[in-house]
């Protein structure tokens, strides 16, 4: 065997028990594909965000340092998980799906895992953004600890290549560089089918709580399908990524409204600390999800709720703390947006915003980038209008809209040109808010009448 | 629902396995590399860009010398003065950013970057380029792309 592909095996293993480390404890037991999806999802997070912590100490990623995180997050998950109370598992939300459904959606899941498994293990990185950004990185990261500070961050002509984007999707690829003991392998890109495979999981896992299988089976199928996730998913670039962490935590958020159990915030924390390393604009996502927790439950004033949101808000930055004391000295030679976004600068730009807002819709008209994927949503409320009164719905219809507008004011005082710039960025930016639409769809997709033996089934969405 | 992935599936045949947008994109990317590392030997890299970019549709100078760093990292790889700041939008602004430099063999060596590959393109749009090696013997050869 090549030991190149034995030290990749390893490095997925490695991300995956690192993630069932943290879903052993966070998740209910028997929730196989749950787990699976929070471990696929999370893993990799959880363990670049260790690799971090250890290459700031002086420690750059390698196989021991990758071996001792591994080793602590599977025997504090095996503590832990002996230690927790049994739970009863809750029933799926809809009737069993007919076999040729559930088939249907899994072979055309199928390909899309294909092709993504193309792009990710066979195929060399050839996107733009994906080498001259984040696989650039991921090299640097593997070569030298964060601390003393390598070389690169205050080098100028590489200032193509965004010296102060956050270092998580970076730090994936170095630790399966630090794993292969090769910079020029193709394995890469290998962990991000894991991600990949993990959004799919749990979504899937979530809805057919919700909704049944038939629901859920179908919004992961068009999920997993779309043109831009497919193509993204395996470039070796960080927006699919985000698009996981940004699903992950909004099934949490999801989750804890309606449950208030603490282990789903627990993991919407780690789910949204993982959102604001990946990129800048999973900061704004990150603030969406804080938003959210604090407004959008069912008793926002109540002590516990405002004591819940406080605590996120904080453990999120506390997490991402590191970074900015990190990147704080670091030059600035991009287009620093927060600088921008102020009010002057807003209105002086308000003759943007019909462009961008044609720009956006045209985005999301695109059959060659989407298929017919956001025509999904109008289509399924219109089917089952009722729906959209209950608060999973209207909740994600609220996260999705705001994370849709959140890009508004940067494309706004963007020192670019706009045709240029909607055309480079806007299909990777709707990426990010692909998992709650596809949510959506699923909660929303419209159910046959039950048979009478599975009528007295709870409906667990109603409050 | 079926209608949709239907779509998206054949898309993603087509352009993978059907037409030759894939293969020309690897084929591009493979030719590149190879072209890098025959310039570098093992080397650090300076590159130069000269003739007439700026009539191109394509942005040939970012794509070669994005890859150059990215494929040769922990070599360096410069296009102008290190402490030339190089974030372009296009590759009229990087050669613009990297302001025209010719450096000398010693600047050369001080810098790490014993290697040069220069593109030139004709007012016609052909794209030459040529490697040159500053230590220990200076070598030339050109290459048609």
């Amino acid at each position: 065997m090549n030991p190149a592909v034995m030290w990749c095996a390893i490095y997925l293993g490695c991300l995956l028990i690192v993630g069932y480390g943290v879903a052993a404890v966070l998740i209910a037991p028997k929730s196989h594909l749950e787990r699976f999806g929070v471990a696929a999802c999370l893993g990799p997070g959880i363990t670049a965000l260790c690799l971090i912590a250890l290459s700031m100490c002086g420690w750059g990623p390698s196989r021991p340092v990758i071996g001792l995180v591994t080793v602590i997050f599977a025997a504090g998950g095996l503590f832990l998980w002996k230690k927790q109370p049994p739970t009863l598992t809750q029933p799926d939300g809809g009737p069993p799906a007919p076999l040729w459904w559930i088939g249907l959606c899994l072979a055309i899941a199928a390909y899309g895992i294909f092709a993504v498994g193309l792009d990710a293990l066979l195929y060399p990185t050839i996107e733009w953004d994906a080498f001259a950004i984040w696989q650039l990185k991921a090299k640097v990261l593997a070569v030298h600890a964060l601390h003393p500070r390598p070389a690169y961050f205050d080098n100028v002509s590489l200032s193509y290549s965004h010296l102060r984007y956050p270092l998580l999707v970076p730090m994936i690829s170095a630790g399966m560089h630090a794993m292969t003991g090769r910079l020029d392998d193709p394995w890469q890109k290998a962990p991000f089918l894991l991600t990949y495979l993990g959004l799919g999981a749990y979504v899937f896992a979530a809805i057919k709580k919700w909704r049944g299988p038939a629901a859920a089976a179908a919004a992961v199928a068009l999920l997993m399908t779309t043109p831009v996730i497919v193509f993204h998913a395996g470039s070796g670039q960080a927006d699919a990524t985000l698009a996981a962490f940004c699903g992950g935590s909004l099934i949490c958020i999801l989750r804890w409204q309606r449950d208030g159990r603490w282990q789903d915030l627990i993991l919407a924390t780690m789910f949204t600390a993982c959102l604001a390393w990946t990129k800048q604009e999973g900061l704004v996502l990150a603030a969406i999800d804080v938003a959210a927790v604090a407004a959008l439950t069912p008793h926002p004033l109540r002590r516990r709720n405002l004591w819940a949101a406080a605590a996120f808000a904080l453990a999120v930055a506390v997490l991402y703390l590191p970074w900015i004391l990190y990147s704080r000295n670091l030059p600035r030679t991009d287009e620093n947006y927060t600088q921008h976004l102020n009010l002057t600068e807003l209105a002086a730009h308000l003759p943007r915003l019909p462009q961008i807002a044609t720009g956006m819709a045209g985005e999301l008209m695109s059959w060659v980038d989407w298929g017919f994927f956001w025509w999904m949503l109008p289509l399924t409320a219109l089917l089952s209008p009722r729906r959209l009164l209950e608060r999973p719905i209207w909740t994600l219809w609220i996260l999705l809209i705001c994370q849709l507008l959140a890009y508004v004011p940067p494309f706004m005082v963007a020192p670019w040109d706009l045709n240029w710039l909607l055309e480079m960025v806007l299909d990777r930016l709707f990426l990010h808010a692909t998992p709650a639409a596809a949510l959506l769809i699923g909660l929303q997709w419209p159910q046959l009448p039950r048979p009478a033996a599975t009528a007295d089934r709870p409906a667990p969405l109603v409050h | 629902m079926l209608s949709s992935a239907a779509v998206a599936i054949s898309l993603d045949v087509y352009n993978r396995f059907v037409t030759d947008q894939f293969k020309q994109l690897h084929l591009g990317c493979t030719q590149t590399d190879e072209a890098l590392h025959r310039a570098s030997q093992g080397h650090g890299l300076f590159l130069r860009f000269t003739g007439n970019f700026r009539s191109l549709p394509e942005n040939l100078p970012c794509g070669v010398y994005f890859r150059a760093v990215y494929l040769l990292y922990p070599l360096p790889v410069l296009v102008g003065e290190p402490s030339q700041l190089i974030n372009p939008h296009d590759g009229a602004e990087l050669i613009r950013q990297a302001g025209n430099f010719d450096p000398d063999a010693a600047w050369l060596l001080r810098h790490g970057v014993p290697r040069e590959l220069s593109y030139f393109c004709s007012d016609s749009g052909e794209i030459t380029f040529t490697m040159q090696a500053v230590a220990p013997v200076r070598a030339s050869h050109r290459v048609q792309p």
